[in-house]
């Protein structure tokens, strides 16, 4: 039987998104290894859903909803600071002073790179001006990008010697 | 879904613990099984981060799902290029079949085994399995011709059945 004709048809069949099609019934009737690969199909669909069954990690959500809250107003200047020193470090580090550690240099750059012009303005205007929630959010939201690639260098110094 | 994406552009916060309340779950098991356990964590953080930074780029009235799972995708495919030398998902191949009977055990080889697919039937078993798409959506974030998405699917799971085989007594 020319079951190959049919393998397409066959897997829009099980997720329920073909069209009708008479072809495809025609040949099911007449092929007991395409009805059983169709069983197959959803019994395996099955195993995997229950196997994958797992919730997002409680320490990733609660680390990927700190990008959305705005920071505790008293610590809107240290951020703003932070993020400052950050840029200032990077100018440092691209001083040849630091030979011991090019990776790192090249990280704080990456860093700084990342930072878009809007980015930027927005914290200088937030260092001067800290009104709007908005400010302070994108600043804050920037300043916790900055510390968690920052944490993403250290581990992957650990993991793979260095590498970006 | 368009008051999601209005409330996301907006930057409100309640949207956002939204959209980790009803994607993050599956957003986090996509992820895994296309980077592995060890890099899980990491790399959904990042898949947030860059949905946060870019939805402003999503189009109203398309399929919000399906703009989540290519950022998604993007960002596995981007992590996969840069640690091609990742560790594999052990192989329970090795292992005595009478042993790996029990239903943990199965449970066990059926997620190795997705993960240790082929990349391009990966993504298409998991963008089907765990985010719901189509394969017309799914071809389409791929850039590929449907009947391609299709074919991708039936050999992941003809390796699937192949494993699976291997382990029932």
């Amino acid at each position: 039987m020319d079951c190959d004709r049919f393998r397409e048809a066959l897997v829009l069949k099980r997720y329920g998104e073909g069209v009708p099609d008479p072809a495809l019934e025609e040949h099911l009737a007449a092929c007991a290894a395409c009805r059983e690969a169709l069983e197959d199909m959803a019994e395996l669909s099955t195993m995997y859903r229950e196997a994958s069954a797992e919730p997002l990690p409680l320490r990733v959500r609660e680390r990927v909803l700190r990008l959305r809250k705005p920071a505790p107003r008293f610590l809107v200047p240290l951020a703003a600071a932070a993020a400052f020193a950050v840029v200032f470090l990077a100018g440092h580090f691209r001083e040849p002073s630091d030979p011991a550690n090019p990776a790192r240099t090249a990280t704080s750059d990456a860093l700084v790179l990342q930072l878009t012009p809007a980015e930027r303005e927005e914290i200088r205007k937030f260092r001067n001006a800290p009104e709007s929630w908005e400010q302070e959010s994108f600043a804050a939201e920037s300043v916790e990008q900055i510390k968690e690639e920052l944490e993403r260098f250290e581990r992957s110094s650990f993991w793979d010697g260095g590498e970006l | 879904m368009d008051d999601l994406l209005e409330g996301l552009k907006a930057g409100r916060a309640e949207a956002f613990e939204r959209l980790v309340r009803d994607h993050g779950d599956r957003l986090y098991r996509f992820v895994k099984r296309m980077v592995g356990t060890a890099w899980a964590e990491d790399t959904a953080q990042e898949v947030f981060l860059r949905i946060h930074r870019t939805v402003r780029q999503c189009e109203p009235g398309g399929s919000f799902r399906a703009w989540i799972y290519t950022v998604a995708n993007r960002v596995c495919i981007d992590f996969l290029r840069k640690h091609p030398a990742r560790p594999p998902a052990a192989d329970a191949a090795g292992t005595d079949p009478s042993e790996a009977a029990s239903s943990a055990e199965l449970r066990d080889t059926i997620l190795r085994a997705v993960e240790r697919l082929p990349e391009e039937q990966r993504q298409v078993f998991l963008m089907r399995e765990e985010a719901d798409l189509t394969f017309r959506k799914i071809a389409e974030i791929m850039g590929c011709p449907i009947n391609t998405a299709l074919g991708r699917m039936h050999y992941a799971v003809q390796n699937l059945q192949k494993e699976l085989a291997a382990h029932r007594p």
